[in-house]
C-alpha cells in the first residue's frame, strides 16, 4: 500500500526524495520504496524519517 | 587414502579463503549500503544458491545425453559462474551492487574485464579450443575465458539498464 503521508510530508517539506535519502542516510531507491509500499523499513529507519520531517511514527507509518 | 590428502588441504584452503573472503566483503560492504540494500542482497544470495541448485539438477537429469559436450570440471565452473552472475544481476535490479562511491570505478574494471576476457575466448575460438575430435566439449580450462565474458557481459548489460531506467525515471 502506497505511504501518502510521507509523501505529503516530505512534499510539505518541499524535499525531493534523494533530499530525504541523504537525510536520513540511505539511497533515494529506498525512499521511493517506502513510499511505494514496495518496502517495509525498520523502526529505525521509521524513527531517521520521522526525525527529519518533523512528524511522529503516528503521523507517518500509522494507518487509519 | 594418503595421495588425496594435499589435494584435500588445497581446498580446504580455497574453502577458508573464500569464507575469510566473504565475511571480509560482507563486513565492509554493509557500511556502504542502507538496510533495505542488505536485505536484497540477502536474497540474491538466496536465488543465486536456488538457480546453482536447478541447474545441477538439470544436469544431473541430462548429464548422459550432454556428456558429450561438457565435461564435469566445466560443470562446476559452470556453476561459480551462474552463482556469481545471478548474484549480481539479482542485486543490481535492486539498486544493491554498486556502491555508489565505486560504481563508476567498478563498472569500467568490469568493462576491462569483459573486454580481454572476450578477446581471449575468440582467440581461444578461432583456434579450435572449444572442440575435441571435430566436435563442440566444453571444460573448465577451455571455457573459463568464454564463461568470464558471459556473465561479466549480463552484468554490465543489467548495469546499463539499470542506470538508462534510473536516468528516466521520474521523481513522484
Amino acid at each position: 500500500m502506497k505511504n501518502l503521508k510521507l509523501k505529503a510530508a516530505r512534499a510539505g517539506k518541499d524535499l525531493s526524495q534523494q533530499a530525504l535519502a541523504d537525510l536520513v542516510g540511505v539511497s533515494r531507491q529506498t525512499i521511493a520504496a517506502v513510499e511505494k509500499g514496495d518496502y517495509n523499513p525498520t523502526i529505525n529507519l521509521c524513527i531517521a524519517i520521522c526525525k527529519a520531517l518533523d512528524k511522529t511514527l503516528d503521523d507517518l507509518f500509522w494507518e487509519d | 587414502m594418503l595421495h588425496s590428502l594435499p589435494k584435500l588441504v588445497s581446498f580446504s584452503a580455497v574453502v577458508i579463503a573464500l569464507i575469510i573472503l566473504k565475511r571480509f566483503a560482507d563486513r565492509h560492504s554493509g557500511e556502504q549500503f542502507d538496510e533495505r540494500q542488505i536485505l536484497y542482497r540477502q536474497k540474491a544470495y538466496a536465488n543465486a544458491t536456488w538457480m546453482a541448485i536447478v541447474f545441477n539438477i538439470f544436469i544431473f537429469i541430462e548429464g548422459d545425453s550432454l556428456a558429450k559436450y561438457l565435461s564435469l570440471s566445466f560443470v562446476g565452473v559452470a556453476t561459480l559462474f551462474l552463482l556469481v552472475g545471478v548474484f549480481a544481476v539479482s542485486s543490481i535490479y535492486y539498486n544493491a551492487y554498486f556502491a555508489p562511491r565505486k560504481k563508476k570505478s567498478f563498472v569500467v574494471l568490469y568493462g576491462l574485464t569483459f573486454f580481454l576476457q572476450l578477446v581471449v575466448a575468440i582467440l581461444q575460438w578461432r583456434d579450435g579450443d572449444f572442440l575435441r575430435h571435430g566436435q563442440l566439449y566444453l571444460t573448465a580450462q577451455n571455457a573459463s575465458c568464454a564463461l568470464f565474458a558471459f556473465t561479466f557481459g549480463i552484468i554490465l548489460l543489467m548495469t546499463a539498464y539499470m542506470t538508462w531506467k534510473e536516468k528516466h525515471e521520474v521523481e513522484e
